[in-house]
């Protein structure tokens, strides 16, 4: 990690994926194939939490890319890669969802406008490296909206704010859907252990 | 209370077998995207482009040579034609030898020499048209053609300070990552 010029501290990996857009903005193909390279299991990992079927996950990454190969020279700020790009996931795999005539549920907009969530979650949320059998396998039982938020919590360490930008739903809905996500996840695990 | 080790991404990838046969069908459709293997009609025309543009730039090069026909003016012209003529040889020889075209790098670089082309041949009708003789015609062609440069010159000087934005920034990144590298492979400090 790196102090900056701004004062803040930034890991090697983070650098080299702005460094990678540069050169992909630049007509760079080697650079592009890395770029696929560094992101396409997280993406794949994310779009098949959304979407149902391993041939139609594959498809939708596919769409993603080529968006974000149209779209690149449009991110002005590279910093914003890895929001950027799973917000085009996200829309890619929703849009899939719709032609597929399997609309979004909405069953945990019910528990987004619960107001306040305990502070206590933000350390009591996180779950040890042994339950990550039962956390893969108990993900599939909640909502979308629950699964989505999740998977980025689990995938990166990624603020409310940023998967509020990915997600396009406010900040407040965000804190809440992932308070409700975890509690939601720990009574299937507890469920699926008792049974 | 003894510290437990967070749930990591790899651990969850390491949960979810991918199919073999759809990721290679991913691979091939990306590569796709990115690089086209030229084949059929076109793998022909782009080995038939640098004998065209090679004998146009031997062409534009033998008037350019030539003393006594054309004023100075106008050998330069062709001198310069020359060296268009081949930039585009040698970049249509580069993809028709490689037999991939790379989508971004290879349509890019065929763009700038065409711009560069039309903003140079742009140029040298502005400076013949007062050989033209009819005023309203010369004036008419003179109004666009001016038009016309303005617009490829604010493009091309738009793109050049974009390329050159870039490569800045890139070589600044390049020297904040070897920082960091360095940084991470530090011990942490004593406490």
């Amino acid at each position: 990690m790196v102090k900056g010029a701004i004062g803040d501290v930034r890991e090697s990996e983070q650098i080299l994926d702005e460094l990678l857009v540069l050169r992909c903005r630049r007509g760079d193909s080697a650079a592009w194939r890395q770029l696929i390279g560094r992101w396409d299991r997280r993406l794949l990992y994310y779009i098949r939490r959304i979407v149902s079927g391993e041939r139609d996950a594959w498809d939708v990454l596919q769409q993603t890319w080529l968006a974000a190969f149209q779209a690149l020279p449009s991110l002005k700020e590279p910093r914003a890669l890895r929001a950027w790009l799973y917000r085009i996931a996200h829309r890619r795999a929703i849009s899939h969802l719709r032609h597929a005539g399997s609309a979004p549920d909405a069953d945990a907009g019910a528990l987004d406008d619960v107001g306040d969530v305990p502070a206590e979650d933000d350390d009591g949320g996180a779950f040890p490296a042994e339950a990550a059998e039962r956390v893969h396998a108990c993900l599939a039982r909640l909502s979308l909206a629950h699964r989505e938020v999740l998977t980025l919590h689990f995938l990166e360490d990624v603020s409310i704010e940023e998967i509020a930008s990915i997600l396009g739903v406010p900040p407040g809905t965000v804190k809440s859907r992932l308070f409700h996500a975890k509690r939601a996840l720990r009574a299937a695990i507890e469920r699926g252990g008792a049974s | 209370m003894s510290e437990k080790t967070p749930l990591s991404r790899e651990q969850l990838f390491a949960l979810e077998p991918e199919n073999p046969a759809l990721r290679a069908e991913y691979e091939r459709r990306l590569a796709a995207m990115l690089e086209t293997e030229l084949t059929g009609y076109r793998k022909w025309a782009w080995r038939v482009a640098p004998v065209f543009f090679l004998g146009a730039c031997v062409s534009f090069a033998v008037r350019a040579w030539h003393p006594g026909r054309l004023p100075p003016v106008g050998r330069l012209a062709f001198a310069v034609a020359a060296v268009f003529a081949a930039a585009a040889a040698l970049q249509a020889a580069r993809v028709a030898a490689r037999g991939t075209l790379r989508r971004k790098a290879d349509t890019r670089a065929a763009t700038q020499i065409q711009l560069l082309f039309m903003v140079f041949a742009a140029t040298v009708f502005l400076y013949s048209t007062p050989q033209m003789g009819d005023l309203p015609r010369m004036l008419q062609a003179v109004g666009i053609v001016v038009a016309l440069l303005v617009g490829w010159v604010a493009f091309l000087v738009q793109h050049l300070l974009e390329q050159s934005e870039l490569s800045t920034r890139e070589q600044l990144l390049q020297l904040e990552y070897k920082l960091a590298q360095l940084g991470e492979r530090l011990p942490p400090p004593p406490r």
